[in-house]
């Protein structure tokens, strides 16, 4: 619980402070970008976790959809099949095949930025910081992630109910 | 009846291998192809950094061989190695392939805990929780420790330099923080930390360090002390 909370007030205060320096580009610090800077911002995006709470044996997850749904599964205490459940489960999927993703993303820029020459130095760095094939890259992983996310709910859940439901099943691959 | 048992089972087999199997692909498969991805390429960089390291420090000693009048300079050029000071390029080169194997060793460190402890589970073993909440602690820190890892090595983003000043100013002497105050001390801290932009923002994005760690290259190629390799 403690990790969760840390890891998600850290990445909350470091996305508002990055929006609030898109926001004011005047500022000395907010015309210096770096190198993949969008694909970072996607990483600590994607890098929010689901707060987690475990109670009894049954180990819950708390997204950050799910905060306003907190006091009513601290007092039943249980998952049950719902909305709330669809959202944890959603939220899980989403921030850790995300983060992976991204993850890697940076990794294949910063080796296509220093291992692989002048050109395509140049090539990586042109196409990363400006043009419009970096936001098909990114509306494309995201659809990835989503349709991830998605799959589990519209093809595992209604067929096969004798699993659990969505969130307990993520919970099973995931965390 | 046999026949129908038979598909029965074969169905039943099937149903769990392509779940399994999409779910593997579609989540674990994932962490497990960061875990083999992330140390390659990055490991990928980082040899490529001491093979150009070497060449560099193989030409700067024939370098200094042929010409006794640049001698003098390269004894300096020697002497600022020994002392290791920030400028050194072939230290930056040795801090950065340091910073760039931190990615896949804090991700692999992180998830690979949690990772093997749910292919235990579909194996079909049982833990203890202790050791799933230690796991599950480990990969919750991802988000915390990301922030963490990426501010701090890759220029930009967020500037941790008032935490080094703050520091300084504690380890110096009241009359040396008067010194650190001057214009001479100011100076030199913009050279320690070419891209603080509390002190000097960059007038062009030309003189940005890359955050992705091709900066010691890159400035060094500026400064023209590292020669040009094809």
């Amino acid at each position: 619980m403690f990790a969760d909370c840390l890891s998600c007030c850290f990445t909350t205060s470091l996305l508002l402070y990055l929006a609030y320096r898109w926001k004011h580009p005047s500022s000395p610090r907010g015309r210096i970008l770096p190198q993949g800077y969008l694909w970072l911002v996607n990483l600590f995006i994607s890098g929010i976790p689901s707060p987690k709470y475990h109670a009894e044996e049954l180990d819950w997850l708390e997204s950050t959809e799910g905060v306003i749904g907190f006091s009513y599964i601290f007092h039943t205490k249980t998952v049950v099949p719902g909305p709330f459940c669809t959202w944890q489960g959603l939220f899980l999927q989403l921030g850790h095949l995300g983060s992976a993703i991204w993850m890697l993303v940076i990794a294949i820029h910063t080796f296509l930025l220093m291992a692989c020459g002048r050109r395509c130095r140049k090539w990586v760095t042109r196409k990363s910081e400006s043009g419009k094939a970096r936001w098909v890259l990114v509306v494309c992983v995201w659809i990835w992630v989503m349709f991830n996310g998605i799959y589990g709910l519209v093809f595992i859940e209604p067929f096969h109910p004798e699993l659990g439901p969505y969130c307990n099943s993520c919970e099973c691959i995931l965390v | 009846m046999v026949l129908d048992r038979n598909l029965l089972l074969l169905g039943k087999i099937g149903f769990f291998l392509w779940y399994f199997l999409s779910l593997l692909l579609l989540s674990l498969g994932y962490l497990f192809l960061n875990m083999l991805a992330l140390p390659v390429l990055y490991g990928s960089v980082v040899i490529y950094l001491q093979i150009q390291r070497r060449r560099f420090s193989k030409s700067t000693s024939t370098f200094e061989s042929r010409s006794t009048q640049k001698s003098t300079n390269t004894e300096r050029t020697t002497r600022s190695n020994e002392s290791g000071g920030e400028t050194n390029p072939l230290r930056r080169i040795d801090n950065v392939s340091v910073k760039l194997l931190l990615y896949p060793a804090v991700y692999v460190a992180l998830t690979l805990p949690l990772s093997i402890l749910r292919l235990y589970q579909f194996s079909g073993r049982s833990f203890n929780l202790k050791t799933i909440y230690f796991g599950a602690s480990l990969w919750q820190l991802q988000g915390f420790v990301n922030v963490i890892l990426y501010t701090t090595t890759r220029r930009g983003i967020v500037s941790w330099d008032w935490v080094k000043q703050l520091f300084r100013r504690r380890r110096s002497k009241p009359h040396e923080l008067s010194h650190f105050h001057s214009n001479i001390s100011l100076i030199t801290a913009n050279a320690e930390n070419p891209v603080d932009g509390k002190f000097d923002a960059p007038q062009s994005r030309n003189d940005q360090l890359p955050s992705d760690g091709s900066w010691p290259l890159a400035s060094a190629n500026k400064g023209k002390t590292l020669p040009e390799y094809k």
